[in-house]
This record gives structure tokens, C-alpha cells and sequence, in this order.
């Protein structure tokens, strides 16, 4: 496989841990925001 | 240039598969090792759960108490339901996901493997926990899979370990739709742009974020039941000033969108397979895709008519009665371009075409009972009775369970490099589809006339139908059996090679590898023209 192709998997790969993490704040801020609207309500 | 002159050969020597059993299976990063787990998994689940119908429909094959104890009969119901939802039907829409996403885009495996692993491996710790209650002084969790308090919190110790495995299997799900994004939206080979994605690709990314979207709201319902059982909390305890019906309200916003994190990826086997079956390209690819697009959207505010007879303003029985009407439209849409595509098109009916033609029609029996529960006024009547109960298992076996078992007909012999025995195929779809209507259909008549459900016994005047539905039921779940069969001969047995391009009129990235593919697809990025696109019809 070409350099440029390595380098390219990897930046996209790069990419894929960004996305990853917004995802998983976006799930932990619902979870958290669900709880605390009970908490708040009670 | 031809599909077949772009065929990919497979290369023994190259493979870099791991030799050791362990580290192929307990430590493998590759996405069709973790999809074939992911299968064998859902369809070991698939049986489990299906084994707990069993006993369902054999306590209610006469009225009286016959088999089991009522409370027992409780945590079979409750069982069944968890293990099918979120064992069998999820698990195995991931597995499909993980073998066919990659290689559908033209990547060389998930974005993320390490977490792909983790994703799959943490499940068979949660079911195995889930199960284990059955075995605990205080039984399995007997308050049906909605969790509804105050019933629920009235289980013993075991709870705990109930709550515990939702979790699990929620991080496991919010993993694996974390994967499935960040692989379509970062993975996609050169010139595969959004539009030119199969349909199945673009069901899932948006089954994806959904589950995201909704996961987190379930682990944070029974978080807060976990606490108010154990803890002394009182978020849904009205003596403690909480609030049983807001349980609800947050239940079904995820449990809502989680019915159609079920059927969306239905929706997107069925778009693949019958335009391969009728040698035509998909009728409206672009509305499809809005369509989808559209349910998924409208499943965030229609949640309330699961619970219009906990008494809310007419106003709000309005608008969620019309929100969920107003579903019907992007799915009649898609009902509409299934038939649109099959229309004059040189069909043909091997089995994976069966079993889709057999998906439209009956899922769509399945959507129309379920406009008639959608009028608050006549939801008032058909609530939490039989009627309900035929509703959902049309969407979810003759919908969901159809198109898994077409999915996996269509893509066996790309997967095994082996064809299945067509004519076995064939008698499984024929049995099925028979039996899971006799099977289904009498529950419309038991719910009309007044037959509660999730009771272990009954009035003798629903006797003849209980009896037509389990005799159904007990032939359904025979005839799965041949469906093992099917796929252990084709594994093990099968003497005739599967083609690259398996179907003569399949189109799309995966029939131009070889079958079985490569261990490793698509290490160089393959070349996206019109003889490799799916489903855009300029392309054509």
C-alpha cells in the first residue's frame, strides 16, 4: 500500500476518534440531564 | 466495465487471520469476525427468548392454570420481551451492521475496532446476569419489560442485577452506534458521497442516532429506579412526592424511537434485496432516504400514545394522535416505492425475495392496526389487551425477524462463499409465514372482544383463538429450526461455491469482492462508478 494511502487511513481514522468522542458527550449529557431533571423536579 | 472483472480474489496467503481460537474470537478487532459473533450471539438469544414463548403460549393453550405458577408466567412474559428486544432483534441488526457497513462504503473495517470488540464481548455478561435472576430467591423481573413502578419496585434483591444488565446493554448499544457513525461519516471510500450510499448504510446511520439519543434516557429511568428501590429516593414513589406517570413519560421517549431502532435497518435490507429481485434500481432512492429520515424524527414526539389512558389535557391526546398519524405518510411512502420498484420489473422469488415480499405485506398489517391504536378515543379500548400484544409482534416477526432472516439469506453466501439449499429456504419462508399468522392474526379477535394481556389465565369464551395462536406458535418456533439448518448445511455441507456478485441482479461495493471476502476488504480504496453504486438511479 502507498505511504499517501496509510497516511490517509490514518487521518480518517484520526477523524473517526474525534466524532467518537463528541458522540459519547453528547450520550453522557443526556443520561445526565435526564437524572438531574428528576432530581431538580423532586 | 463488468462487475465480474472487478472482482477482488480472495487470497489465502494474505489473510493475516489469527490462528488461535482466542485470539480470532475473545481479542479479534476484525468487523466480520465481531459481526459473525454478533449473529451467533442474537440467534442463541433468538432461541432463548423464543423457548420463554414457548411457554407462554403452552400456559394459555386452554384456559386455567396448566404449566407454570402466575408468577413465573410474569417473568416469562417480562423475559421474553427484554430478550428479544435488546438480545435477539438489536444484537443481530449490529452484527449485520458490522459485516456489511465496511464493506458496503468501501472501508477497510470499522473506525474503531478495539471498541467494536468491547462493544459485542460486554453483551453475553449482561444477558448471562439478566438470566441468572430467573435462578434468585426473588425471581426474574416479573413487572413486563416496560419496568413500570410502583409494580416493579415491588421485586426482591435481584433488581439489581436487572438494572445492571440494561446498563450494560446500553453502553454496549451507545458503543456500537458510536462505531457505526464515526465509521459512515469518516470511513467512506473516495466519491462515495452520502447519496450514493446503500440504503441500508443510510438506515442505519440514523438508527445510529437514535439509539444515542435514546439509550442514555433508559439508563437514566432505571437509574433512578435502582435508587428509589434501594436508595430510599422517591422520583417515581408518590408517597415520597415523585411521580409514577413521568416513569412513563420517560420510558417511552426512548421506548418509542427503540421501535424503530428495530425496523429502520429492516427498512434497509428490504430496499437492497428487492430491487436485486426485480433486476431494477430502488423506485425514489432520495425519498427513501427522507422517509427514513422523517420516522425518525417523528419517533421523538409521539411517545404519549403508548399512555393516552393515564388521563392527559385533549390537547395532548391530540397532537400525539396526530403526530403518530402523521407516520404513515413516510412509511406509506416507503411501501409505496417497494411495490413502485417491484412493478414491471423481471422478478424473481429466491428466498431472501420471499421473505422481503412477505416483510411488506405483513409489516404493513402490522402499521395499519397500529393507526387504529393511534385514536386516543379507540386506544382507550384496545389498551393493554390482545389487540396491542398482535400489534407489535406483527412489526416485530413478520417485520423485523422477516427482514433479519432475509438479510441473512441474501448475504449467507457472500459471507460463507457456499449457497444455502434454496429449496429449504423456500419451506422455511413457507412454514413461517404461515404459521406466524396463525399465530398473530387470532390475537386482533382475543384483544376486540376483551382479552387482557400478560395474564396466565382467561375466560372460556377466549378459549378457540388461545388455542389457534399456540398451535401456531409451537409450528413457528419448530420452524426455526429449519432456518439452523438451513445455515449450519450451508456452512458445513454446501458443495456449490458462491459467485462474487452471488445474485444476478445485486449491485453495490460488497458484490464486487470475492465470497467469502478477504479478511481484510478494501485495503486500497476501491473505485465508485456506476457498476459499483447501488442505488442512484443516474446511475443506471
Amino acid at each position: 500500500m502507498a505511504l499517501t494511502e496509510q497516511d490517509d487511513i490514518r487521518k480518517k481514522r484520526s477523524r473517526a476518534v474525534k466524532t467518537a468522542w463528541v458522540l459519547a458527550l453528547v450520550a453522557v449529557s443526556i443520561f445526565v440531564a435526564f437524572i438531574l431533571s428528576g432530581v431538580l423536579a423532586t | 466495465m463488468s462487475i465480474e472483472s472487478h472482482e477482488i480474489a480472495h487470497d489465502d496467503h494474505h489473510d493475516h487471520k489469527p490462528s488461535g481460537f482466542l485470539d480470532r474470537w475473545l481479542f479479534t478487532t476484525n468487523h466480520k469476525d465481531i459481526g459473525t459473533l454478533y449473529l451467533i450471539f442474537s440467534l442463541l438469544m433468538f432461541f432463548i427468548g423464543g423457548s420463554m414463548a414457548m411457554v407462554i403460549r403452552a400456559e394459555l393453550f386452554m384456559p386455567g392454570l396448566q404449566l407454570v405458577e402466575p408468577e413465573f408466567f410474569n417473568q416469562m412474559t417480562t423475559m421474553h420481551a427484554l430478550i428479544m428486544v435488546f438480545g435477539a432483534v438489536m444484537p443481530a441488526w449490529v452484527g449485520f451492521a458490522n459485516w456489511m457497513i465496511p464493506m458496503m462504503i468501501g472501508a477497510p473495517d470499522m473506525a474503531l475496532p478495539r471498541m467494536n470488540n468491547w462493544s459485542f464481548w460486554i453483551l453475553p455478561f449482561a444477558f448471562t446476569m439478566l438470566l441468572s435472576t430467573l435462578f434468585m430467591d426473588s425471581g426474574g423481573p416479573a413487572a413486563g419489560w416496560t419496568l413500570y413502578p410502583p409494580l416493579s419496585l415491588q421485586g426482591g434483591q435481584s433488581f439489581a442485577f436487572v438494572v445492571f444488565a440494561i446498563h450494560m446493554m446500553g453502553i454496549s448499544s451507545i458503543m456500537g452506534s458510536i462505531n457505526v457513525i464515526a465509521t459512515i461519516l469518516n470511513m467512506r471510500a473516495p466519491g462515495m458521497t452520502l447519496l450514493k450510499m446503500p440504503l441500508f448504510v443510510w438506515t442505519w446511520l440514523i438508527t445510529a442516532f437514535l439509539l444515542i439519543a435514546v439509550m442514555p434516557v433508559l439508563a437514566g429511568a432505571v437509574t433512578m429506579l435502582l435508587t428509589d428501590h434501594f436508595f430510599g429516593t422517591s422520583f417515581f414513589n408518590a408517597a415520597g412526592g415523585g411521580d409514577p406517570v413521568m416513569f412513563q413519560h420517560i420510558f417511552w421517549f426512548f421506548g418509542h424511537p427503540e421501535v424503530y431502532i428495530m425496523i429502520l435497518p429492516a427498512f434497509g435490507v428490504v430496499s437492497e434485496i428487492i430491487p436485486t429481485f426485480s433486476r431494477k434500481p430502488l423506485f425514489g432512492y432520495t425519498a427513501m432516504v427522507y422517509a427514513t429520515a422523517s420516522i425518525a424524527f417523528l419517533s421523538f414526539i409521539v411517545w404519549a400514545h403508548h399512555m393516552f389512558t393515564v388521563g392527559m389535557p385533549l390537547t395532548g391526546e391530540l397532537f400525539f394522535m396526530y403526530a403518530t398519524m402523521l407516520i404513515a405518510i413516510p412509511t406509506g411512502v416507503k411501501v409505496f416505492n417497494w411495490v413502485s420498484t417491484m412493478w414491471q420489473g423481471s422478478m424473481t422469488f429466491e428466498t431472501p425475495m420471499l421473505f422481503a415480499i412477505g416483510f411488506v405485506v405483513l409489516f404493513t398489517i402490522g402499521g395499519l392496526s397500529g393507526l387504529m391504536l393511534a385514536i386516543a378515543a379507540v386506544d382507550l379500548q384496545y389498551h393493554d389487551t390482545y389487540f396491542v400484544v398482535a400489534h407489535f409482534h406483527y412489526v416485530l416477526v413478520p417485520g423485523s425477524v422477516f427482514a433479519l432472516m432475509a438479510g441473512t439469506y441474501y448475504w449467507l453466501p457472500k459471507w460463507t462463499g457456499r449457497m444455502y439449499s434454496e429449496k429449504w429456504g423456500k419451506i422455511h419462508f413457507w412454514v413461517s409465514a404461515i404459521s406466524v399468522n396463525i399465530l398473530f392474526f387470532p390475537q386482533h379477535y382475543l384483544g376486540l372482544a376483551g382479552m387482557p394481556r400478560r395474564i396466565p389465565d382467561y375466560s372460556t369464551q377466549f378459549a378457540d383463538f388461545n388455542m389457534i395462536s399456540s398451535i401456531g406458535g409451537f409450528i413457528f418456533g419448530a420452524s426455526q429450526l429449519i432456518f439452523v439448518g438451513v445455515i449450519v448445511h450451508c456452512v458445513y455441507k454446501s458443495k456449490q461455491e458462491a459467485k462474487g456478485r452471488v445474485w444476478e441482479g445485486a449491485k453495490g461495493l460488497e458484490w464486487i469482492l470475492s465470497s467469502p471476502p478477504p479478511y481484510h476488504s478494501f485495503n486500497t480504496p476501491p473505485v465508485i462508478d456506476s457498476t459499483t453504486i447501488a442505488h442512484v438511479e443516474e446511475a443506471h
